[in-house]
């Protein structure tokens, strides 16, 4: 009996514990699952409802869009047609997705299938927004003379196209009367107005040219009323994300095996003794990256000229490059508003080309910047150049060549994992001069550059958009040293060894510089004064528009943005044609000539842009607005420009021609680079102003010039465009431009749109 | 109750001073983007998801003049309750925009002033801030300690080497190796004191560094307790910002 009510005590707390081993180890598990699994198809569900919704939403949206686009057309509202367009094409784009992801998606998720759709949802899409564009330019004008298109490449960020062309004959032998040999493909980059690209960029891209220029790197270059382009040597060969991607795919999960490291480690090397090159050449790239080196048979180089900037450049820093391969210290100056010449952006060159060689080691970006840790194999003395060249600005390598010759250590020596970073060059005490005189580099590129023209140019230099790699340095240059004799009478002798260089680097100084100006006479220094006073004043008017700028500058980027999507669009057009096709065809026919003369607000802009060997001008119809400038002070041209306040004198109905000059104009002075006010009371106050003032154009424009005056700053351009006067009545409508700035006023009849901008321009002191 | 360092930083901020918004984006950045990811369940793309924390950030300007410090609010909540209010905005404009209802966006009740535990602030996204400060330390030491000194301290702490391979790699003595960790680890807990003390503003979040193991007044003893959370923190929030890049690359988490 005991033993039986034992035996069931223990059968109970046995059954009790296998049901809670049970229920804690299976059923809460399963529970578990089965409420994630319920979960998955409930969120499932409701994300299959709601894109349902939403793609019937926009199926029933879309007609309606059509209707508002086609009345736009109608009613001639162009600028509605061109968003109710994009609007229609938005809706079609929602509608396919949500489709797509109701009938696939969401389907293929719910099975556990997610991952095979992952290809066409996000490298498809990557793939085909990377794709190149049109193989070859539209139309016949917009060929390139002595060059064949043979294919296209991907553009980047800066507007152009890039075309792959074979020059004829007769341009390869001007190459070879030039030193140029073998030059058989050639990559044109080519910036349109008509074709999406802004003047501000064709300025950014021709200050890179100038400087590339001076590298060799541009082989030609020309323009036309509405184009710019110019022509480098072509390398064909895979971009170094891609070779590193290949290398580790080749190589395993666990990083780079011995091979492969060698090979990357080359590539890094290329690199560095390119910007090396570039440095020495006195130019920063400021856009290293691995999409940015091409890696062929010869070894890697450096493409992309497009932010490339002298290192003495007073224009102010600049955020461009790209993110995690751009210092943070830059942005941190740039928000400062340091200028260029302030800093040693070489520095940056050398933090983009440590954080080049991380990714290669890692196959991935340094995402933590300077802190980003290597968890791939790579000998501890890689790291240690990377981190060297990743760290603060101040404490990193004091130049390219220093980090080059810590990485010609490594790979000089048979195994790369053996080497200690106490080893180094840079650590040893015995590293590279890096405060090294600019002359010596300069006498060091130029040999190089001439003796890669005057030989066979070798493969690299063929094929390659950068100057051959250079030769070792056998000397490194160093400043004379004065030693002083005498502390208290302060007598010193110059070292002869340093003389002995002084005297060659005043030979490689004629020979590669200006010569100096002459003396200054005394009264020069005392007009030096005024002149310094002048330039206090214009720094505290530069101050005062930097405010002013600062204070109004998302405004004027939602409104570039703006502009950036003017016009109509793809889903516009196809909008438009489907709907006035449907609706009414001989409206559109008789409204087509009329969309031809407002859709493009550039197409009266006929400004280009042209590039001497010392000088670089905007040229504006027929007009030709800035000769004198170097591209530095061209660029400035383009800086914030003010205020500008515009008035039309035209009273509605406005004649269709008459409306697209005033818009031209508007257009211009945006391009070149004014913030149009639109305060309505602002205007009345210039429209009284000009009401008041005579009739003669020059008495009118000296009025609004006192008005500019009066306004204390607050605006610096006024512009009005008025009817001129018309000696008979059936004479027709001309158009009047009074054009006013702080420091002159001018005015113009019938002015045609180059002529706007160059009063304008006199109008403020250029 | 906040320190002076958090008031003159919140005046830095209501001054425009570039510098300390560019420091509060570099900071908090990618743990706005991730939270934001999280929230968006894949109907924002990466793109939007940038754009929304930018305009966090200018959200938080145009409120940062209506900050009330005595209402209590944890400066992780404040950050967050901002970030949702302009996710929330996106959405209702999506939805406005998509439907032609007229619907408004949301109003911004500033609810994020006071402590409010319905905002749903999970701890995951607590210990993304708090990591995200710890990194901002590590940045500012990396500023201003000497180069090898602190490649001792990474090779020794983040990189798990051995003190006697470390001194073999640099080519010093052990002892030497051990004095300079000495010394980066109290610059990095001086430093932590300061971003710490920047970016909160409560007392409860003045505290959290203890709570996450990293003792800032502490013991000869708790060195390797200091260096084993740094490591880790610094570990986890390497692959935030490996996970952040690859969303904004891919278009997904």
């Amino acid at each position: 009996m005991g033993m039986g009510l034992i035996g069931t005590v223990v059968a109970v707390v046995l059954m009790a514990v296998a049901a809670a081993i049970i229920f804690v180890f299976i059923l809460i598990p399963v529970l578990k699952l089965l409420g994630k699994l319920f979960g998955h198809i409930g969120r499932t569900l409701v994300d299959i409802v709601a894109d349902a919704l939403r793609f019937v939403g926009s199926v029933l949206v879309i007609p309606v869009f059509m209707l508002l686009t086609v009345g736009s057309v109608v009613v001639g509202r162009w600028s509605a047609t061109g968003h109710y367009g994009r609007a229609v094409s938005s809706e079609f784009k929602s509608a396919g997705l949500n489709l797509y992801r109701v009938a696939i998606g969401h389907p293929l998720r719910l099975i556990g299938l997610g991952l095979v759709i992952d290809g066409f949802e996000k490298r498809l899409p990557e793939v085909v927004a990377a794709a190149p564009g049109r193989d070859k330019p539209k139309g016949r004008k917009n060929q390139f003379d002595g060059y064949t298109i043979v294919g296209s490449l991907a553009g980047g960020g800066s507007g152009a196209r890039l075309y792959i062309a074979e020059p004829d004959d007769l341009k390869l032998a001007a190459f070879e009367r030039r030193g140029i040999a073998d030059a058989q493909q050639v990559v044109i980059k080519a910036f349109h107005l008509n074709e999406g690209s802004s003047l501000p960029q064709i300025i950014r891209e021709s200050r890179a040219l100038d400087a590339a220029k001076r590298l060799g790197l541009v082989l030609e270059h020309d323009l036309t009323e509405e184009r710019f382009y110019y022509v480098m040597r072509y390398v064909p060969g895979d971009q170094l994300t891609l070779v590193a991607q290949r290398a580790h795919a080749d190589s395993g999960a666990h990083g780079l095996n011995d091979k492969q490291l060698r090979k990357l480690l080359g590539h890094g090397r290329d690199l560095f003794s390119t910007l090396s090159l570039y440095h020495s050449g006195g130019l920063w790239h400021k856009d290293v990256k691995p999409d940015n080196v091409v890696v062929d048979e010869t070894g890697a180089h450096l493409v992309d000229l497009g932010l490339i900037t002298p290192l003495r450049s007073a224009m102010t820093l600049t955020t461009h490059g790209t993110e995690y391969f751009r210092d943070p210290e830059l942005v941190r100056m740039a928000l400062r508003g340091v200028k260029v010449n302030e800093v040693d952006g070489a520095k940056f060159d050398i933090y983009a080309a440590a954080a080049v060689l991380y990714s290669m080691i890692e196959n991935s970006f340094p995402a933590h910047g300077g802190l980003s840790q290597i968890t791939r194999r790579c000998p501890e003395s890689v790291r240690w150049i990377i981190r060297r060249g990743m760290t603060e600005y101040d404490k990193r390598y004091g130049s390219m060549k220093e980090m080059l010759a810590d990485l010609d250590f490594v790979l000089a020596s048979n195994d790369p994992f053996a080497v200690k970073p106490a080893e180094l060059p840079s650590m040893k005490g015995g590293h590279v001069e890096s405060a090294e005189p600019v002359l010596d580099e300069n006498e060091a590129f130029l040999a190089s550059v001439a003796a890669a023209r005057a030989a066979h140019p070798g493969p690299a230099a063929l094929h390659s958009p950068v100057p051959p790699k250079p030769e070792p340095h056998t000397h490194l240059g160093s400043r004379p040293r004065l030693q002083v004799t005498g502390w208290w009478s302060g007598k010193y002798r110059v070292d002869e060894q340093g003389a002995g260089k002084m005297d060659q680097m005043a030979e490689v100084a004629q020979a590669v510089m200006p010569p100096p100006p002459p003396a200054r006479s005394v009264s020069q220094h005392a007009r030096a004064r005024n002149a310094s006073e002048q330039l206090k004043s214009a720094r505290a008017r530069a101050k005062e528009r930097r405010t002013r700028a600062m204070q109004r500058a998302s405004a004027h980027r939602s409104r570039l943005r703006g502009r950036s999507r003017s016009g109509l669009n793809h889903g516009a057009a196809v909008a438009v044609g489907v709907c006035v096709g449907l609706v009414s065809i001989p409206v559109t026919l008789a409204l087509l000539p009329a969309s031809g003369s407002s859709t493009t607000a550039n197409s009266g802009n006929k400004a280009s842009v042209n590039i001497g060997n010392d000088a670089v001008s905007l040229t504006v119809g027929d007009k030709n607005i800035s000769a004198e400038k170097t591209p530095v002070s061209y660029a400035e041209l383009y800086d914030d420009r003010g205020r500008a306040v515009v008035l039309s004198m035209f009273s509605p109905p406005v004649e269709a021609g008459m409306k697209a000059r005033i818009e031209d104009s508007l257009e211009a002075l945006r391009q070149i680079g004014f913030e149009i006010v639109e305060d309505l009371d602002v205007q009345a106050e210039l429209r009284k102003q000009r009401e008041l003032a005579p009739s003669d154009p020059k008495q009118a424009a000296k009025s609004m010039w006192k008005w500019i005056d009066e306004q204390d700053g607050a605006y610096d351009l006024a512009l009005v465009l008025a009817p001129a006067p018309k000696n008979k009545p059936e004479d027709p409508d001309k158009l009047v431009a009074l054009m006013a700035g702080e420091d002159n006023y001018t005015w113009s009849i019938d002015p045609s749109l180059s002529d706007i901008v160059t009063g304008v321009m006199k109008s403020i002191g250029n | 109750m906040l320190t002076n360092v958090t008031t003159g930083f919140i005046d830095r901020l209501r001054g425009n001073d570039e510098a300390a918004w560019f420091e509060l984006w570099e900071t908090f950045g990618p743990v706005l983007r991730t939270q934001l990811t999280k929230w968006g369940k894949g109907r924002i793309g990466a793109e939007t998801v940038r754009d929304l924390s930018q305009e966090t950030l200018a959200a938080l300007s145009g409120s940062i003049d209506r900050y009330d410090p005595t209402r209590g609010a944890r400066f992780s909540t404040w950050l967050l309750a901002i970030a949702k209010h302009v996710l929330g905005d996106e959405m209702d404009k999506r939805m406005a925009l998509k439907r032609g209802s007229g619907k408004r966006g949301a109003s911004f009740e500033e609810a994020w002033m006071t402590a409010a535990p319905e905002m749903g602030v999970d701890e995951e996204y607590e210990a993304a801030v708090f990591r995200a400060k710890v990194e901002a330390a590590l940045r500012n030491v990396e500023k201003k300690a000497d180069f090898v000194d602190f490649s001792i301290y990474r090779m020794r702490v983040l990189d798990g080497m051995p003190g006697k391979d470390v001194a073999g790699q640099v080519g010093v003595s052990e002892p030497t190796i051990s004095r300079r960790l000495t010394k980066v680890r109290e610059l990095l807990r001086v430093e932590m004191r300061e971003v710490i003390g920047k970016f909160s503003f409560t007392e409860e979040e003045l505290e959290e560094a203890k709570r996450n193991g990293v003792e800032l007044n502490p013991s000869k003893a708790d060195d390797g307790l200091f260096d084993e959370a740094i490591a880790e923190i610094c570990h986890q929030q390497q692959e935030l910002r490996r996970r952040d890049e690859e969303s904004a690359r891919y278009g997904g988490p």
